[in-house]
């Protein structure tokens, strides 16, 4: 059978997420993973395959493609694999999507920007919520502007039970709380101090929250596309409430964010890896839901005059996804933007984040038939 | 010349023993004695003596376990509790008298029933040899000497550190011991009776004094409750508990490593093989005891309250290398240790310390060792 796409860490929480979104929208998909009992219940779709993976062996990432037949390629798999991903890509000849490298794998991925074009192909990076999402609404307010001096952006999200439920990737949450985050800052980047580059902030449904700026692939994406607008502050923060906070500083304080290889039992294994373990078997308390702000504060000049805009993304946990929580908007987003490369409604090809070439506005209403809702200046607009 | 084996002699506890023994106990010998041979030799060699040996023993293989303890006088055992069955036994059949660090109350209560063994061979063993249980017992037993009846029995230990760490977080002593004492179900003695509580249950402050302060504790799975109960039946005891104390921060972040499952005896599959989430735990958490190095500056007491207004403490402080929470489980049970082989502190059989130690020749020992121990805030040693 041909599938119209294969999504590489389809197993995981986001890969499940966007397999099913794909999957409802009518599209064939074939998962590759590791763990073919954690898709049990997507395989019972007949327009469901699973091939197991081994994604640090290059050679089955490529046949994995062209076995599939598939015309997309979706990683949703760790960012280590994003640059294998795409180089197998490359020799497949196939356009790829993927939830992005934070700044340092993401400045990788653009090194590839001539191969994909003189191939033909398109490779989005960073199609998640953040990256991804955000940057496709901010794109959509700049509209709004002649120019623009400061983009502040981030997420932040709480639940109603204060008990620990994995947010996102714990990979990604380490990386992100243990990298020096970067901004842009008077047209330069900066390196910062995590604990010195703090603040709080009241969110439209989140109420207050501690942020912290965080390394983040959007400070890197923008200043390259909006520069011409003159743009020449970006900031990312992230904002996770108390009660997760604390986990995620105490595993950090304790070295069980550690990429360090332990032997236990006569096995090897990343400590890193043990901690994402564990962690997944917590289960998700009854009557648990999430909600994610995403937000954006713009300032510039329309007609002379300074403007600021208010950019915000409501994602709540939606009935009959409660297991996913507000990881919707990471998983489900990357499922749209795949489905608008495959139904050939981005024509650039090379690599390219997603602000840069994602048709906005509908991709917006997209976003609205799935009750991710936007709002510019407190006005919701899908 | 005696010979003492110390099982886990360069573990945390048994350097503490070995040390003692090799400053109190000069003209014997002393054998480390444990699986990891080059720990075990590395150790030795430090004391660059002839009467510190080492041996490598694997107290899984039981003849290997006999054959080491055939001819000694002592065995010591300082490994995990889950061994002390194994290791008695294996001292029945070299005939030598045996000490340990306790059993946390259900193993101690099945080690009792080795009693009539031990009386047939004519040695002697003593359980729960260490700082709590151990010479909490001692103090208990000093204590209700001078009562004519004991209704009741508390016994709480605390801590206080003034040393200057580089690390987020310190761990005490072992990870599998601090979760034990977090999720096992801890035994009192009420109304004459033993029950089972809720883990970290039935948290109370006390006040130490000035330099103590005021620390609050919760109870805990000690084998004292088993044995103390017996001892003080005759004079009509009611209620025996056991309570550690811990900062508040601490019992936050222990706890909530438990709520995520690190403290789990269940299994995750790693590359299609089992490995049991506490013992990855455990190998991750135990880097976090102080790096050597560090110049340990703290106190312990063990405080045994008896009828709510008789109290006698211990008190012991670090030596700079080793921590006092370390000295005053180590030294005891190297005190009690060179008592059973030098002047047979027991007749034959299997006691508690409470049955077994007198109080006034111990204290002394400790006092050597700059142990004091109070009655009611007056030093009597």
């Amino acid at each position: 059978m041909k599938y119209d796409f294969i999504v590489f860490g389809g197993t995981g929480q986001q890969g499940k997420i966007c397999s099913r979104d794909l999957l409802e929208s009518g599209y064939s998909v074939m998962i590759a993973g590791r763990n073919k009992n954690a898709v049990k219940k997507l395989l019972k779709n007949k327009k469901t395959g699973f091939t197991h993976i081994n994604l640090s062996d290059n050679e089955e990432i490529i046949n994995a493609i062209t076995n599939s037949g598939a015309e997309v390629v979706v990683n949703c798999a760790e960012l280590v694999f994003n640059v294998p991903i795409m180089r197998a890509c490359l020799k497949t000849k196939k356009s790829l999507t993927d939830l992005g490298g934070l700044q340092y794998v993401t400045k990788e991925q653009f090194k590839l920007n001539k191969d994909f074009k003189n191939s033909n192909i398109l490779c989005l990076t960073g199609c998640g919520s953040t990256p991804g999402l955000l940057n496709v609404v901010v794109k959509h307010a700049i509209e709004n502007f002649d120019k623009i001096n400061t983009i502040e952006l981030g997420f932040a999200w709480d639940s109603n039970i204060k008990k620990f439920v994995i947010p996102y990737s714990m990979h990604s949450i380490f990386d992100e709380f243990t990298q020096h985050p970067v901004t842009y800052h008077n047209g330069k980047f900066l390196k910062e101090d995590r604990i010195v580059c703090k603040g709080t902030k009241d969110f439209k449904e989140v109420g207050k929250q501690t942020v912290y700026c965080i390394v983040h692939s959007e400070v890197y994406s923008f200043a390259k596309y909006f520069r011409k607008y003159g743009l020449k502050n970006v900031h990312y923060m992230a904002g996770f409430p108390e009660h997760s906070a604390k986990v995620i500083q105490l595993l950090l304080d304790l070295g069980f964010s550690l990429d360090k290889e332990i032997e236990v039992d006569g096995v090897k294994f990343r400590i890193v890896d043990f901690t994402d373990k564990v962690l997944g078997r917590l289960n998700i308390p009854k009557g648990y839901r999430e909600t994610e702000n995403l937000w954006a504060e713009i300032n510039g000049t329309k007609n002379g005059k300074t403007k600021k805009m208010k950019v915000d993304c409501i994602i709540k946990t939606v009935k009959g996804w409660e297991d996913a929580g507000s990881n919707i908007d990471t998983g489900r987003t990357i499922s749209i933007m795949s489905q608008m490369i495959k139904n050939d409604l981005i024509k650039e090809k090379g690599v390219f984040a997603p602000e840069a070439v994602i048709p906005h506005k509908l991709f917006i209403k997209e976003l609205g038939k799935r009750e991710m809702y936007v709002y510019l200046d407190n006005k919701r607009i899908n | 010349m005696k010979k003492y084996v110390v099982l886990g002699g360069y573990g945390i506890i048994g350097r503490a023993v070995v040390n003692d023994l090799f400053r109190f106990s000069k003209n014997d010998e002393i054998i480390i004695a444990g699986r990891d041979k080059d720990k075990a030799m590395n150790f030795a060699k430090s004391f660059n003596s002839k009467r510190v040996k080492y041996q490598k023993i694997d107290i899984t293989n039981e003849r290997e376990l006999i054959n080491s303890l055939i001819g000694k006088d002592i065995c010591i055992n300082c490994v995990q509790y889950y061994f002390n069955l194994i290791i008695m036994k294996a001292c029945i059949k070299a005939r030598t008298n045996y000490v340990d660090l306790g059993g946390m109350f259900h193993m101690t209560r099945k080690q009792f029933e080795l009693c009539k063994e031990f009386t047939t061979i004519g040695r002697c063993a003593i359980l729960g040899m260490g700082g709590a249980p151990g010479l909490s017992n001692v103090l208990a037993s000093y204590a209700g000497e001078k009562l004519k009846r004991v209704n009741s029995i508390e016994i709480v230990f605390a801590d206080v550190d003034y040393t200057k760490y580089n690390q987020f977080f310190v761990l005490p002593y072992s990870f599998k011991t601090l979760i034990e004492e977090f999720t096992l179900k801890p035994a009192i003695f009420q109304d004459g009776k033993t029950k089972f509580v809720e883990p970290r249950s039935g948290l109370k402050e006390y006040n130490f004094g000035k330099e103590f302060g005021k620390q609050k504790g919760f109870l805990t799975l000690h084998s004292e409750i088993a044995t103390l109960s017996n001892y003080f039946r005759k004079k009509g005891i009611r209620k025996c508990e056991f309570r550690v104390t811990f900062p508040d921060a601490f019992v936050e972040k222990v706890s909530l490593l438990i709520t995520l499952g690190f403290s789990s005896n269940e299994n995750i599959i790693f590359r299609e093989k089992d490995v049991k989430v506490i013992n990855a735990t455990t190998k991750i958490m135990d880097k976090l005891v102080p790096k050597e190095g560090v110049r340990i500056k703290d106190k312990e007491i063990i405080r045994v309250i008896l009828n709510g207004n008789k109290i006698v403490d211990a008190v012991t402080q670090s030596n700079g290398k080793i921590s006092a929470g370390v000295l005053d489980t180590g030294i005891p049970c190297s005190i009690a240790a060179q008592g059973i082989v030098n002047e047979k502190l027991c007749k034959s059989g299997v006691f508690a310390p409470e049955d077994a130690i007198n109080p006034v020749l111990f204290f002394k020992e400790l006092k050597k060792r700059d142990i004091i121990i109070y009655e009611n805030g007056r030093i009597i040693n």
